[in-house]
């Protein structure tokens, strides 16, 4: 293998594993906050991602898709919340269910508009999707180039609001005793409202990010929902950072095991996936006996 | 039993014979087909689910696992059904258990998505490994036996057959079993339950039902490829048993059939099979969480509730505890420097104790003296840092929890741990664990020794709630008993382990001076019985009544140790609970 595929193939994986990273994210800030995630996360993304298709091709420009798809995506994890968190709470795994019947009806609302049948997204920076810029002598996808250029900048704003603002403390201080929280005045329930929103905000960005790069059909979700939650897992589930640097590993894993075999190379994440949540659910890089 | 039972099992096979006549077509023959492979399948689900507490996400896969195998035994092989539907049911049950095996220890959410992977990685290699499952153009001309009519026959029959051996064993003392580690793994381990091996267990019988469901699969219509084996599949399922009860017996089988023809009517078209489920799953989950069965079970339930009569059992505690012939001289229970910090903090340090056999020892201390961490070295529920625990003359070093029950060490808890989900005999019931000796096979299909052995233990536990005083309230449920009476339903509990020696954390916590005077009788029953008893407690009018040794901790250490009267003079126990001004320095 040349050092610039090598490289190429490198962009390539960074770039889908931050979207595995975002995902994760938003699993991430919901388990903290409310003891429950979204199973349908990835249906979330999938209906982001087929929002987008539509608007972009009735001509509607880039960023204003965005806004109208996170807006909508945004309402979305309000009801989300309403009726498949709150109802059932956080102490049996009802949870899991419920959200995935949450999803399966996206599914299969999305059949309904979309059809069954796999769609392409056009390029979200004009041109073609495999358009190439070379950077230093080598030729690097734009779209990838892009996808990790916004996943850092959307990375950025969330470390902000988690790390520098009131309402990140206050979420820090519901996830670690809701009971005291709501003793010093953090509404618990907004917190929970609002964290579902973040988490759909995520999932409807990384969509739009994935949607060039992959093909979509009503069913896309689950495999981006389960590697969001692989990303989580090799990152220890306890830092943002964490989890960022374990969606991006997943994403060069993944991209390199197709390389090596074309017939099975799906099958590699997912038993790296079997394993580590077998052997580290606490995560790749921290202390086995914190389990 | 009831004597109508007969009757109506004589009611369903009449029912199931003229159901494919009574339909119109054809088509509803194989829709009835397609209906009781997945009651199979579901009944299965619900012994994980409904019984021992876990969730699979990914059981397309062992479905998929036993249609496969006997798709590829009986085309490329030649073998006969007879053969190939049980060794179905063996591979898909081999699956599981090696998924189970290491996947076990990790919990809800972590085990809902190793099955999510499971799942995929089954229908991953269904697709691809084209050599041997034909991917996604399949395999073609599976035997299809007995026409339409006749197959359903056979399918339904062993769906009969295999929610009748369900029946039996959650009925039993297995299914109790696995409620009651569901509802505490913690107490179900002091009982001496070794909870990886029943969970392990019942992901492998969940298992091997879905690999049988899915044998009649592949040989309802002579065809299988890849794209029956879906996430959707599998979670398709979990609605069934969700609509029908998850944890009633006859759920699986009513949500399996609702939704089998609530789908087909509603659509018609196999490809539609999916839609509605996020709807109904939904919507079941949050006004019906019981299901349809399970709701109907509770109103019936309420109703039938008033007829307990209370049970009058004479108690020869002699016969009910006779414990293993204890073969050691001396101590019972000696622990030498056994030492346990937390993060900087000394819980425990280099404790030696002695427990001599048929003393009542009372262990006291301030709060925050180590005295539960005490109890939870010795019963192996945290590991110690240093040091060991001998127990008749042999340590107890790297045995867990039930491997300690197993001996003869019982315990109750600070903050009660009953089974919610079983009623005060089954807790009881469940206590009696370690002296089981019939076999998973024999709980399933009610043979005489399993129904003997439930018998005599039944006997047994109401006559250890009659010597704790609350047998009238055998009946309900664990978690609707006053305070006083769940501390009683524990030691009751720990009682049947036979125990040696029970350890009892704050047994008169709470109680008020009656049950105080009850439980000082209680215990000193247990010791003229020659059960050793250690406790931690507040109470000192208590301990100072009923203990013949009293040892004392303060932070961690033990500070004194004699008779109550001894205990009561000591100037260093006088200044842990009173204080001293000089206190601090002492400690250092």
């Amino acid at each position: 293998m040349s050092p610039e595929s090598l490289i190429q193939i490198l962009v390539g994986g960074v770039a889908v594993g931050s979207i595995y990273a975002l995902i994760a994210q938003g699993f991430y800030i919901t388990h903290r906050t409310t003891l429950t995630l979204n199973f349908g996360q990835g249906d979330f993304l999938m209906l982001g991602a087929f929002l987008g298709l539509t608007l972009v091709k009735a001509g509607v420009p880039i960023l204003f898709t965005a806004l109208i798809v996170v807006a909508v995506l945004a309402a979305l994890g309000v009801l989300l919340e309403r009726v498949a968190i709150r109802p059932v709470g956080h102490l049996t795994l009802s949870w899991v269910l419920t959200t995935m019947g949450f999803g399966v009806i996206i599914q299969n609302v999305a059949t309904a508009f979309w059809g069954k049948s796999s769609q392409s997204f056009p390029s979200l920076v004009g041109g073609k999707v495999v358009d190439v810029i070379r950077v230093a002598g080598v030729g690097i996808v734009v779209e990838e180039l892009f996808i990790i250029i916004a996943s850092i900048l959307i990375m950025g704003g969330y470390l902000f609001l988690l790390n520098r603002t009131l309402t990140g403390k206050a979420l820090a201080a519901v996830a670690f005793s809701r009971d005291t929280a709501a003793l010093l005045g953090v509404d618990v329930r907004r917190m929970a409202i609002l964290v579902y929103v973040i988490a759909a905000i995520l999932a409807a960005v990384s969509g739009i990010l994935v949607g060039p790069i992959t093909s979509l059909h009503p069913f896309m979700g689950v495999k981006f929902a389960i590697k969001g939650f692989a990303a989580g897992i090799m990152g220890g589930f306890m830092s943002p950072v964490g989890i960022w640097v374990g969606g991006i590993l997943l994403g060069i894993i993944e991209l390199f095991s197709n390389l090596i075999s074309s017939q099975f190379g799906d099958l590699y994440p997912f038993l790296i996936i079997i394993l580590v949540l077998i052997f580290r659910p606490s995560g790749l890089f921290r202390d086995p006996t914190a389990r | 039993m009831s004597p109508l039972r007969p009757l109506v099992w004589i009611a369903v096979v009449v029912v199931l014979y003229v159901l494919p006549s009574a339909l119109p077509t054809q088509y509803f023959t194989l829709l009835l087909q397609t209906a009781a492979y997945d009651t199979i399948v579901v009944v299965g689900l619900n012994l994980l689910v409904g019984f021992s507490g876990q969730i699979s996400l990914g059981h397309a896969g062992f479905f998929a696992i036993g249609a496969y195998t006997t798709s590829l035994l009986t085309t490329s092989y030649g073998l006969s059904l007879w053969l190939t539907l049980p060794a179905a049911g063996a591979f898909a049950g081999a699956a599981g258990f090696l998924l189970a095996l290491p996947a076990i220890r990790t919990k809800g959410l972590y085990l809902a998505m190793i099955t999510v992977g499971f799942g995929f990685v089954v229908e991953i290699l269904a697709q691809r490994w084209v050599d041997l499952t034909g991917g996604t153009m399949g395999i073609y001309a599976i035997p299809q036996p007995f026409g339409p009519v006749g197959y359903f026959y056979l399918v339904a029959g062993v769906a009969v057959a295999l929610q009748l051996a369900m029946n039996h064993l959650t009925g039993s003392l297995w299914g109790k079993t696995l409620l009651a580690l569901k509802g505490s793994e913690e107490a179900a381990q002091s009982v001496g339950i070794r909870v990886v091996r029943w969970k392990v267990a019942a992901f492998g019988v969940s298992a091997v039902y879905a690999g049988i469901g899915g044998a009649f699969f592949g040989h309802q219509s002579g065809y299988i490829n890849s794209d029956s084996f879906t996430f959707g599949a599998s979670l398709y399922y979990l609605v069934a048993l969700v609509i029908g009860g998850v944890g009633s017996n006859y759920g699986p089988v009513v949500g399996t059939v609702f939704l089998a023809f609530i789908t087909h009517f509603s659509a018609g078209l196999y490809e539609q099979r999916f839609f509605l489920l996020g709807g109904l799953l939904l919507f079941t989950l949050v006004f019906l969480p019981d299901g349809i069965v399970g709701t109907l079970e509770k109103w019936l339930k309420r109703r039938r509730e008033t007829r307990l009569a209370p049970p009058e059992v004479e108690v020869d505690l002699a016969r009910v505890l006779a414990a293993p012939a204890n073969g050691h001289e001396g101590a019972l229970l000696e622990t030498v420097e056994l030492t346990k910090h937390y993060a900087g903090v000394t819980a425990v340090e280099r404790v030696a104790l002695t427990i001599e056999p048929g003393t009542i020892h009372a262990l006291i201390g301030p709060n925050g003296a180590g005295k539960t961490t005490f109890i939870n070295l010795i019963t192996g529920r945290i590991p110690a840092d240093r040091g060991r625990v001998f127990y008749r003359g042999r340590h107890l070093d790297g045995l867990a929890t039930p491997d300690r029950a197993r001996l003869g060490i019982a315990r109750t808890f600070q903050n009660l741990q009953l089974f919610p989900d079983l009623t005060v005999l089954e807790n009881v019931l469940v206590g009696f664990h370690r002296h089981g000796e019939a076999t998973l096979l024999e709980y399933a299909l009610g043979l005489p020794r399993a129904r003997r052995e439930t018998a005599r233990h039944t006997g047994q536990a109401l006559a250890l709630l009659s010597f704790v005083g609350i047998s009238e309230l055998a009946g309900l449920r664990a978690t609707e008993l006053a305070y006083g009476h769940q501390k009683l339903c524990e030691l009751a509990r720990a009682l049947a382990v036979k125990p040696d020696i029970i350890l009892l954390d704050e047994p008169v916590a709470g109680a008020n001076r009656t049950e105080v005077d009850r439980i000082v009788q209680i215990l000193g029953r247990l010791r003229a019985a020659g059960i050793t008893i250690l406790l931690v407690e507040h109470n000192m009018d208590f301990v100072m009544r009923i203990s013949d040794r009293v040892s004392v901790l303060n932070f961690g250490e033990k500070i004194a140790e004699g008779t109550p009267e001894e205990v009561r003079a000591n100037p260093q126990v006088i200044e842990a609970y009173l204080g001293h001004w000089g206190a601090a320095d002492a400690r250092r």
